[in-house]
């Protein structure tokens, strides 16, 4: 049986022996075991520094970034001196952004009168009346609209730009 | 270089050349690195060869074998000694490429090795392309591709056993040690694999 099976298959198997004739390219097994070896040291290297092993394998491109600038000391330089720039532009910027700020505090945008009475820098409603009802227990808001100049907190002049908002609480 | 070359497994007691690998070994387990070269160096050719065949890619097979003999390096504190050093890569080495394999799927892509000046003077070669082809034509160069096509049609398990018996001249019981299955396995797989094979290539096969 075994031998009728290696007869039937005689064919196959002298085609199979072209297998053994391919082979790598020529002086490919020379430096396979420097090659097997360096990967063995660069791999113990990394188990010395658990850092390194953990910033491979979670950010590789750190690790990228890092090596680019090994053994370059003019890129580290240029890129110390390009973040040194950056951060005194940005002091800079922040300080006269600063300026500005105060200068625009000084106009008000909202104000209050001495009754009670919000002025608004915006046409807005005009007024609106809050009260409690008695009736239902609840609170009852009803919006009566009075285009009435009110003067402003900060000038005796009236402003046409603000209208009063009176709170005539119930209770 | 003949990649075909099987393993001598010894009857006996030990032979010289088995008391040096013994030594290597007990030497690179204590993290000795040119003991390990020297191991490397015995068997990166039957490794290389058997990935090589099992995935038909050069490149793929480089970077398995390599990696095949570093994880060899790092679970050397485990290699009990019940089976030979050499079956213990080799079992590692096989198990790495067919889980490679397996996860590539079907996106096999070939990267054939040349054939060596020897392959053109094969008798058996050279019959079967100018003498019993029915496609007289075939060249050597044609014939690789076409069986290097059909062996990539078998399963993982299958292929592996045409490769170590027919290609690398393993006996059944090596094989059936490599695969960790009995001898039976090894004979049935490799009687499927044929008749397969010999579907798959029955153009370039000369009728008997």
């Amino acid at each position: 049986m075994s031998e009728n099976n290696e007869k039937d298959f005689s064919s196959l198997r002298q085609l199979l022996a072209l297998k053994r004739h391919e082979v790598p390219p020529p002086g490919y097994f020379e430096h396979f075991s420097t090659r097997v070896i360096g990967r063995i040291k660069a791999g113990e290297a990394r188990g010395e520094s658990p850092f390194v092993a953990r910033l491979t394998e979670e950010a590789p491109w750190m690790l990228r970034f890092m090596r680019f600038f090994e053994a370059k000391p003019a890129m580290v330089g240029g890129m110390a001196a390009a973040l040194l720039v950056v951060l005194a532009g940005g002091i800079w910027y922040s300080g006269s952004d600063s300026n500005d700020l105060v200068a625009s505090d000084q106009t008000p945008a909202v104000g209050m009168s001495n009754g009670g009475t919000m002025a608004t820098g915006q046409p807005a409603p005009q007024l609106m009346t809050v009260a409690s009802s008695g009736d239902s227990g609840g609170l009852a808001v009803t919006t009566n609209y009075s285009l009435q100049p009110v003067s402003s907190v900060f000038s005796s002049q009236p402003n046409p730009f603000t209208q009063p908002v009176s709170f005539n609480g119930g209770n | 270089m003949n990649m075909a070359e099987p393993a001598a497994l010894p009857e006996s007691g030990p032979s010289a050349a088995q008391l040096v690998e013994i030594d290597l070994i007990r030497r690179a387990r204590t993290g000795d690195l040119e003991a390990y070269d020297d191991l490397v160096k015995r068997y990166q050719e039957r490794i290389y060869a058997t990935i090589y065949h099992m995935t038909s890619n050069h490149e793929d097979a480089s970077d398995l074998a390599q990696e095949s003999f570093i994880k060899a390096y790092q679970a050397l504190k485990s290699f009990k000694g019940g089976s030979s050093f050499y079956t213990w890569l080799y079992r590692i080495a096989v198990n790495k490429t067919i889980n490679f394999l397996k996860q590539r799927k079907n996106r096999n892509h070939m990267s054939l090795n040349d054939l060596d000046f020897n392959a053109e003077h094969d008798p058996d070669l050279v019959a079967l392309v100018s003498e019993n082809t029915p496609r007289r034509a075939a060249g050597l160069s044609e014939l690789q591709e076409k069986l290097n096509a059909a062996l990539l049609k078998l399963s993982e398990h299958h292929r592996l056993v045409v490769i170590l018996h027919d290609v690398q001249g393993q006996s059944h019981e090596e094989i059936a040690k490599v695969m960790d299955c009995n001898i039976g396995t090894v004979r049935s797989r490799l009687f499927y694999a044929r008749q397969q094979l010999q579907g798959f290539l029955s153009d370039y096969l000369k009728s008997t």
